[in-house]
């Protein structure tokens, strides 16, 4: 299956992507490449198959869960301009 | 001025684990080297074009603090002395991370060393430079419209190879002892088969990329490229080591392969790769592996399943992940690209992702049925690449009876193993035409090792060579 240019454009408005008129036919070339490999993918049965994302087991690096210090009640109101005791003041934003 | 160059090391066919010996020995200094390296810079880049960046502070001042370590009796490392460059997706502290792109020109320098260039420095080596590669890592060839060609050192006419292009010409020229690049689809495998080297892409995961500026996430790997498995092993070995910064960073102790290299394994069952890989491969290619297969005393073949696929789902998954990472610099800069770079990757960006699912999908499978192989074999024999090293320039090359552009199709042999993460050795094979060739030795996941023994047992049998090109035969 082979995509003309006029194709390609409405593919790329679609994608929020301007493509400069001079590429249009290079690239018409490189989507219909795409579109034979998608064919051969489409030869092998992979119902059921979960796809595989990495070769690697990934897993989110986890810190130790430990109580720590943090910044002190004072330290912290420290930094708003007007703090009313232990309690920071916001103007005022419902009549 | 210089200091006045040792005679036994401009020897440029000194590999890095015969320098670092000298180095250590302190039957040379590493001031020489870094003197001698410079002066074989200056002397080929200007044909070759490999480096883009020439790091000569930082190594003449590598060179007098290693002197001096060895001048008060301190050991500097196992690689002593050992001049290195790196493919300049690598961060350089200091040094804008090109990763052969015109538009990163605009970004600061990086602030560290990428965790390799550590690992290395701390081992000894010095570090003299970045190197030239195909834009973004996405290339097979080693041209690059912004900054030229890196040229084949063997036939400056020809293509080194890529996209870690300058890497093999700096490395096949003698200008550094060995190189760093990185593999994607065989960015690494290409560039040793097209000029001559032995080259390793480990499991994926087992070397960290930290610090280097990706291509395709889930199928970037990094690796050295070298003249001797000695060194290969050893640089590897160096440059092992789980590390945080990197996702997939394997936390397996480092598994050291020097060993292996010294000691080959032996009884390894090896097979043969047939069908496409034989195929599609040219007679001088063939005439490589039957080399290999002959020498290794194996007439065992094996029919690798939906490898085709597999090629084809590399290249779903490498268009759209990479055009993923663009995405911004595309909609902003789009004419700043290299113009082959930047159609593949419009294309990507317009791919559906039920396709981008449905290679994953068939990636799961063909891994499946590919470890299964390994169940009653140790290694697979493949050529690394189904031709040697094109003309510059040239567009199309006959591949299986069909005229095929070269771009796409140089890399049909190395993607299929890349993409599923496994080991692959590079070995270059000697006398089977005027230019090298590549062929690949092949290992299960984490067994760098049994690759490596092979490799070595071929270089040990004199069907391995890597040649240094001599600057005379520089035929331009």
């Amino acid at each position: 299956m082979a995509l003309d240019k006029a194709t390609v454009r409405s593919i790329a408005t679609l994608a929020r992507i301007r493509i400069p008129d001079e590429d249009l036919d290079g690239l018409a070339g490189e989507l219909t490449n795409i579109l034979d490999w998608i064919e051969q993918l489409d030869q092998v049965d992979t119902e059921g198959v979960a796809p595989m994302t990495s070769v690697a087991d990934m897993e989110t690096p986890m810190r130790a869960d430990e109580v720590t210090g943090g910044a002190g009640q004072d330290q912290i109101l420290a930094n708003a301009p007007d703090p009313q005791g232990p309690y920071f003041t916001v103007p005022k934003v419902v009549e | 001025m210089s200091p006045a160059v040792n005679p036994a090391i401009t020897n440029v066919t000194a590999t890095a684990t015969e320098i670092a010996l000298a180095v250590r020995k302190g039957r040379v200094s590493a001031q020489e080297i870094v003197e001698a390296t410079l002066d074989r810079i200056e002397r080929l880049d200007g044909v070759l074009n490999a480096f883009t960046h020439v790091e000569i502070k930082r190594a003449r001042k590598t060179a007098s603090r290693i002197d001096a370590q060895i001048g008060a009796g301190e050991n500097p490392g196992p690689l002593a002395g050992v001049p290195f460059a790196v493919k300049n997706l690598f961060d350089i502290e200091g040094v804008t991370t090109l990763a052969g792109s015109k538009i990163n020109t605009a970004y600061s320098p990086a602030t560290a060393d990428a965790t390799l260039i550590e690992k290395l420095s701390a081992a000894g080596a010095i570090l003299m430079g970045g190197l030239n590669m195909g834009e973004y890592a996405y290339d097979f060839t080693g041209e690059n419209s912004h900054y030229g060609p890196s040229r084949n050192p063997h036939d400056p006419n020809r293509m080194s190879g890529g996209s870690s292009g300058g890497s093999g010409s700096a490395t096949a020229s003698g200008m550094v002892a060995f190189t760093l690049g990185s593999d994607t689809n065989g960015s690494i495998r290409v560039p040793s088969s097209f000029c001559g080297l032995f080259g390793l892409k480990p499991t994926f995961g087992r070397l960290s990329r930290a610090g280097t500026f990706p291509f395709c996430a889930s199928l970037d790997h990094v690796g050295p490229l070298a003249r001797s498995t000695a060194d290969l092993a050893l640089v590897y070995d160096v440059a092992q080591g789980h590390d945080p910064r990197d996702p997939v960073s394997t936390d397996r102790p480092p598994e050291p392969a020097s060993g292996a290299v010294a000691r080959p394994r032996e009884n390894l069952r090896v097979a043969v790769a047939t069908g496409y890989f034989h195929t599609l491969a040219k007679p001088e290619v063939r005439a490589a592996v039957e080399r290999v297969a002959k020498a290794l005393d194996t007439k065992r073949t094996v029919e690798i399943p939906m490898v085709e696929q597999a090629r084809s789902a590399a290249y779903v998954i490498t268009a759209t992940e990479a055009s993923a990472l663009h995405r911004n610099r595309l909609r902003e800069r789009p004419m700043d690209f290299d113009p082959d770079v930047r159609d593949r990757l419009f294309a990507g960006a317009l791919a559906p992702a039920q396709w981008y699912t449905q290679a994953q999908r068939l990636r799961a499978l063909y891994r499946q049925a590919f470890l299964k192989l390994f169940e009653d074999t140790d290694i697979i024999i493949a050529p690394s690449t189904p031709t040697i090293a094109p003309a510059i320039g040239q567009q199309t090359f006959m591949l299986g009876g069909k005229e095929v552009p070269v771009r796409a199709n140089i890399g049909i042999f190395t993607q299929p193993f890349s993409f599923i993460g496994f080991p692959a050795v590079a070995v270059p094979i000697s006398c089977v035409s005027d230019m090298p060739v590549g062929v690949q030795v092949i290992a299960a996941p984490w067994r760098e090792e049994d690759a490596l023994s092979i490799a070595a047992m071929l270089e040990q049998d004199g069907i391995a060579k890597s040649l240094v090109a001599e600057p005379e035969a520089l035929n331009v």
